[in-house]
């Protein structure tokens, strides 16, 4: 009843000061809020800023859109047990959010189970669209896979051969190890793999890290390891000349949000992914960085964007869609274009991977900051597989 | 041979920088332990607040002057904790003073989260000692040698204190024998105050000097509490040379493993402890427990009733209404039928973990701070053999044959520990418990190949008949009813007869014939098994097993339940399981600050339970 007064008020051309009291369209949000803050509050504002933009042109379909945030705790289990009380408690249209690749395998698994759309935002672990896919799921960020293409690229021109990798042992660490060894070998057959570290995400042993990678003598050194393990890494590893004339290949370090609390311990020339916010200066970013700085007064970082983005993106498929049902969501996502302040990207409709880029470029230090240098971004799409291997990495049943 | 040498000495190196780190925070807690007999969950929150409060004073002093500010402040911070929340513990039972120190981590995790928010704070080089030199050719921090040097400098100061001073000698004292310092006119409340003061400094400097390499941040307490516990309890509960000597043992065996086995990081300090323990139960400076007595009056269990027939139709009448829900549930505004289900189906889960912690600790008096370990056993126990079953056989036959495994597995895990606590008790028990549990935890984590490590097991719900909601609660409903009157028969019929006398008297128990050690095997071995029932039930319900399961925070929740609901009934447990689902459930759901509520929370009922006892002696006299 509600829904068709509100059609006969938007058919009046009375909608926008109407639609704000229709039923709102319910996203349940879920992700690390308190266990990695650094990204996860700015993203928080991200999408707080996009919510308000969009309901404050009318919502979509006329209603507004509402999200309910949840925070995981960096704990699949909780992860899980949130999208379960979101979607039977809390009535929520879809599921969007997570950040590590092991609370956003957990969630995708529920989304399969209970045939609900999921929004994976953050989690780069490329079984999320491949080996574990699921019809249901959907992801924004440039994959372990994608990223590691980009940094294999660069790391190709180096005269290193014995390389050394260190990650953190779960499966974001694991699959970005995995990606960039296949993509560095393929490109430099002459390379060898002298020694890895797998420390416990958030409890890296900075002393015996170092150790193990200092006592296998390589020539280069791909790390993935982020947040406070990266700090304790850095530090040790300047202080213990680690670092001294050996070239570095890291993902990730040039995020905002990990390479800021560096500060004066910024490694120089590190080859990086990462987010140079403070030097892009296309129109569309500079928009989206008016905007964000007005509202919260402090600067971008990479989860502002990705928690914007995400929710232009699920606007975007909600009018495609003309409707909240998850079938007609999953075929409004499939080959859905959007815009981005990275500029405008799809969501492939083989392997539900979005074509979002990333930025590459090496790290430098500017009045005791860490800042990029010489980045350029490259569009996701030159970095993926076709979209028919990419579907045929896929489960059967995740194909159709 | 220079590679040789090289590896030899940073790996000596690297062992006596995470030594001398696990001594500084461990001592604190083994001299506090030695004096007043309270084991200080908040011990690691204190060092956490240490490094905190010195990231913000370096804004205004530089580090020697910050450090000692944080470290005087953090000591008068544990004054004040010891005058105000652990002195009215001394005389409690270990369960509540665990708890309500418990509750405290939760309390200042929450304050630490309101003040320094949530993200990790990197501290600063300390200028003077922030270069490196060069030893065989490679290079190694100073400030790591300045550890190493600080650690030796504050073993030597305990050694100087504790054998050359007044004071020191009358920490022995009160840590050999209390009551006879007491009546020899020493005033044991103040002692108690200045060795509080006095650890709480040390995890105040403890964790201060990890600052300038490595980040303050709000995972630090229960990391270092629980490396702490493992230390005490090798070095034996009360020893700071045996602290002192099992610091350096785990550091160098976990340097030395880690350049062999990269991966077994998190669980060598727990075999460490495990191969000590039993190799020698007192530890390395421990001296052997007396024999054990009565326990205080405070700690009588009331004495165990039939139910009455008013009981009994209450009993009736909450059954009948949970085997309706699946009917009434939707009949509700909302229709939450799917989530109260599944609300249901947890609760009845975490009342069978309940149950299993009521028969250990409500009828045999064997405080456990780590059950976890057999909740976590039978999660994965199901989440390993379901898959594989699937293939094979029908999947109501996989599932009871995963549930089966679970039981069994946690049985066997009760056996395995209740084998090596044999001849500990209380508070000694609790921490050797926790630290296998922890042990079992980082196994988890760190076993990727079998468990998955942190990215867990998924895919683990019931399919078929039981993939209905409603019923597989109608199953785990049946299950946790017939256990939970097992249970309660159990504990009139001569088993539990027997355990009640281990509880009560273990000395009369022993002089009567009784075998304990075969009564607290058959004990841990039940329990286990109803603990690893309910993990098997608990991944089915989720659909995935993870590590998680066996966390400590699964422990406590464990024994929050029994103290909100009562440990000494069954009844007890399912109660104290449903307040605390609902209160859980619904905290997270609304704030970010849950934790510190359910900790004031666990305090107010601690405090008021105390009072009550001291109120009402005759229902546990003799």
């Amino acid at each position: 009843m509600r829904r068709i007064s509100v059609a006969l008020t938007l058919a009046l051309g009375l909608s926008a000061p109407l639609a704000a009291a229709a039923d709102p369209i319910r996203i349940g949000e879920i992700n690390s809020y308190t266990a990695l803050a650094a990204f996860t509050q700015p993203y928080k504002k991200g999408i707080e800023l996009a919510l308000e933009e969009i309901n404050r042109a009318g919502g979509v379909l006329g209603r507004p859109l509402e999200v309910v945030f949840r925070d995981d705790g960096f704990k699949p289990a909780d992860a899980a047990r949130h999208a379960e009380e979101l979607v039977t408690a809390e009535k929520v249209d879809l599921l969007a959010g997570t950040f590590s690749s092991s609370t956003g395998l957990a969630v995708a698994d529920y989304a399969n189970r209970q045939k609900i759309l999921f929004v994976a935002s953050e989690p780069l672990s490329d079984a999320l669209v491949w080996e574990k896919g699921s019809r249901y799921v959907f992801r924004l960020r440039a994959s372990t896979a994608m990223q590691a293409e980009m940094l294999a690229a660069e790391a190709a021109t180096l005269p290193a051969t014995r390389w050394a990798t260190v990650a953190p042992n779960y499966e974001y660490g694991t699959a970005f190890v995995a990606a960039f060894k296949q993509a560095l070998s393929a490109k430099r057959p002459d390379v060898t793999w002298v020694g890895e570290q797998w420390p416990a995400q958030g409890k890296l042993d900075a002393g015996a890290t170092v150790e193990g990678l200092e006592s296998a003598k390589p020539q280069a050194i791909f790390n993935a390891t982020f947040g406070a393990d990266l700090a304790r890494f850095v530090k040790e590893g300047n202080s213990r000349d680690l670092f001294k004339g050996r070239a570095v290949v890291s993902a990730l370090t040039g995020e905002p949000e990990y390479l800021d609390p560096l500060k004066d311990e910024t490694p120089e020339g590190w080859i990086v992914t990462g987010y140079p916010w403070s030097q892009i200066n296309t129109e569309a970013h500079r928009i989206f960085r008016t905007a964000y700085e007005g509202k919260f007064k402090e600067t971008p970082r990479l989860g502002s964007v990705v928690g914007y983005t995400t929710i232009y993106t699920i606007a975007a498929a909600l009018k495609k869609a003309g409707s909240t049902d998850t079938e007609k969501l999953i075929a409004a996502y499939r080959g859905l274009t959007f815009d981005s302040p990275f500029g405008p990207a799809k969501f492939r409709a083989g392997d539900h991977q979005s074509t979002l880029g990333a930025f590459v470029g090496k790290t430098t230090q500017k009045d005791g900051r860490g800042v990029m240098v010489e980045w350029r971004y490259i569009d996701g799409a030159s970095v993926l597989p076709s979209e028919d291997e990419g579907r045929n990495r896929r489960p059967a049943e995740a194909r159709n | 041979m220079i590679d040789t040498l090289q590896t030899l000495l940073f790996v000596l190196l690297n062992g006596f920088v995470s030594g001398g780190v696990l001594f500084l925070i461990a001592s604190g807690l083994t001299l506090i332990f030695g004096v007043s007999r309270v084991v200080n969950f908040a011990h690691g929150s204190l060092a956490m607040v240490g490094a905190f409060l010195t990231y913000t004073l370096l804004a205004y002093l530089p580090y020697p002057l910050a450090i000692l500010a944080a470290v005087l402040s953090v000591a008068l911070l544990g004054a004040g904790i010891e005058r105000s929340l652990i002195r009215p513990l001394y005389r409690a039972p270990e369960l509540l003073q665990l708890l309500a120190t418990f509750a405290l981590v939760l309390i200042i995790q929450d304050a630490a989260l309101a003040i320094w928010g949530p993200e990790d704070l990197l501290g600063p080089r300390w200028p003077s000692l922030s270069g490196s030199v060069t030893l065989l050719e490679r290079r190694y921090p100073v400030y790591n040698l300045f550890l190493i040097v600080a650690a030796a400098g504050v073993a030597i100061g305990l050694h100087w204190l504790m054998g050359r001073t007044r004071f020191g000698i009358l920490i022995r004292a009160a840590t050999l024998d209390a009551p006879m310092l007491a009546a020899l006119g020493v005033r044991e409340d103040r002692l108690r105050t200045a060795v509080f003061a006095l650890g709480a400094g040390l995890a105040g400097l403890g964790g201060a000097l990890l600052l300038p390499r490595d980040a303050a941040h709000l995972g630090l307490d229960l990391t270092l509490v629980v490396d702490a516990f493992v230390v005490v309890v090798v070095g034996g509960l009360g020893s700071v040379g045996g602290a002192f000597r099992a610091a350096l043992l785990i550091g160098l065996v976990q340097s030395a493993a880690l350049v062999i086995w990269p991966k077994s990081s998190l669980v060598l300090p727990f075999l460490i402890m495990a191969l000590t323990l039993w190799l020698r139960p007192q530890g390395l400076g421990g001296k052997p427990p007396p024999p054990p007595g009565p326990p205080p009056l405070a700690e009588r269990a009331p004495p165990l009733r039939p139910w009455s027939v008013r009981q009994k139709q209450a009993l009736a009448l909450a059954g009948i209404a949970l085997a309706t829900a699946p009917l009434w549930l939707s009949l509700l505004p909302g229709s939450p039928r799917a989530y109260g289900l599944l609300l249901l189906t947890e609760f009845l889960c975490l009342g069978l973990f309940a149950v299993s912690l009521h028969w250990l600790i409500g009828v045999g008096g064997l405080v456990t701070f780590g059950q976890a370990a057999f909740f976590g056993l039978g999660a994965y126990a199901l989440a390993l053999v379901v898959p594989s079953a699937r293939a094979g056989m029908p999947e109501e036959m996989a599932l009871a044959l995963g549930l089966l495994n679970a039981v069994l597995i946690g049985g066997l895990g009760g056996l395995g520990v209740g084998a090596l606590s044999l001849r500990l008790s209380g508070v000694s028990l609790a921490m050797v418990s926790l630290a296998v549990a922890q042990g079992l935890w980082s196994l988890a984590i760190q076993a990727k190949g079998l468990t998955g490590g942190d990215d867990g097991l998924l895919g683990l719900s019931p399919k078929g008949f039981f993939a209905d909601r409603a019923a597989f609660f109608l199953l785990v409903l049946v299950l946790s009813v017939s256990i939970a009157v097992f249970v309660r028969r159990l504990s009139f019929a001569p088993t539990g007869a027997f355990l009640r006398a281990l509880r009560d008297h273990p000395g009369r128990a022993a002089a009567s014939g009784l075998s304990l050690t075969g009564i607290k095997l058959r004990a841990f071995a039940l329990s286990g098994a109803i603990a690893g029932l309910a993990g098997g039930l608990t991944v089915l319900t989720r659909g995935s097993a993870f590590p998680q399961l066996a966390s400590l925070g699964q422990s406590v929740d464990g024994l929050v339940m029994l103290v909100l609901g009562g440990q000494f009934s069954v009844i007890g447990a399912f109660g104290g399981a449903a307040l605390f689902h609902a209160l859980h459930s619904e905290l997270i759901r609304s704030t970010p600050y849950w934790r510190a509520i359910l900790g004031l929370a666990l305090l107010a009922l601690i405090f008021a339970r105390l009072g009550f006892r001291a109120r009402r002696p005759a229902w546990f006299g003799r």
